[in-house]
């Protein structure tokens, strides 16, 4: 049944829907705060474009898609952002050095602000996935954040099981240069 | 022997349990002989644990919080 703007109730959007769009949010940001902002900001959004919902889907989808967007606009506009570097990474092996630097935190480094550093990193993290093309960023998020199975993913991009290997590999380093610049620069 | 791409994507598949018993043992031998291979090993498998903690949370906001939010919609 069609409804009509002044017929939303918008507490009970807010009880259905809020959990499940601050997690989506929250695993994709790696910020509680920000996660509400950007749920907040889609009920806003949804009742603004009202009007133009044609209603051939659920709320519930459409509230996803319009948070989806919400992300992404984020994810841009966090490209620009620099975060501080760490100070020290150390490692034993002169060849494994490309690959664990980026990772791997000095011992000496305490607790709390090994804590404050990860927070960081995850956050400069999920804004390196914002950067990723769409398909390859839509395949990474379903493997790392969403943990589906493989072959669901493979079903769902029409791709082969060593077509995807290869979009995941090149997202990991992709992202690791993100992260290189973003990060360690 | 297989060679560093291919160790590659097995890394990447081994980080997810999807190796047969087969290529694990390859996998073994090439990385036994390689050591940016190892090191990529190292970089991938700390590279998933990053995302670990997120995949598995159920974040939920609280009573306090949603009433809030309500407020501010509502407003």
């Amino acid at each position: 049944m069609v409804k009509k703007k002044s017929d939303i109730d918008l507490n009970t959007w807010v009880d259905d829907y809020s959990d499940m769009l601050f997690n989506f949010a929250a695993k994709r940001v790696g910020d509680r705060d920000l996660a509400k902002d950007l749920v907040q900001d889609t009920f806003f959004s949804a009742l603004k474009a009202w009007d133009r919902f044609e209603q051939k889907s659920t709320v519930k989808t459409w509230l996803f898609s319009i948070l989806k967007r919400k992300i992404i606009d984020h994810w841009r506009q966090q490209q620009s952002r620099k975060t501080r570097p760490i100070s020290q990474y150390t490692s034993n092996d002169e060849n494994e050095n490309n690959w664990i630097e980026a990772t791997t935190p000095n011992r000496e480094v305490n607790e709390t602000e090994a804590t404050i550093e990860k927070t960081e990193l995850r956050g400069a993290l999920m804004s390196c996935i914002g950067m990723l093309p769409e398909k390859q960023r839509g395949i990474f998020i379903d493997k790392f954040i969403d943990n589906k199975d493989s072959e669901e993913i493979c079903n769902e991009y029409q791709i082969t099981s060593s077509n995807f290997w290869v979009i995941i590999h090149r997202a990991k380093i992709q992202l690791k240069e993100c992260l290189d610049k973003k990060w360690f620069d | 022997m297989i060679d560093c791409k291919e160790a590659a994507h097995l890394i990447d598949r081994n980080d997810w349990n999807e190796l047969s018993f087969k290529e694990k043992l390859r996998l073994r031998f090439h990385n036994a002989k390689c050591g940016k291979c190892r090191g990529y090993k190292k970089f991938s498998h700390v590279f998933k644990s990053l995302f670990g903690d997120i995949s598995q949370a159920q974040e939920c906001l609280t009573c306090e919080e949603k009433e809030e939010m309500k407020k501010k919609i509502n407003s």
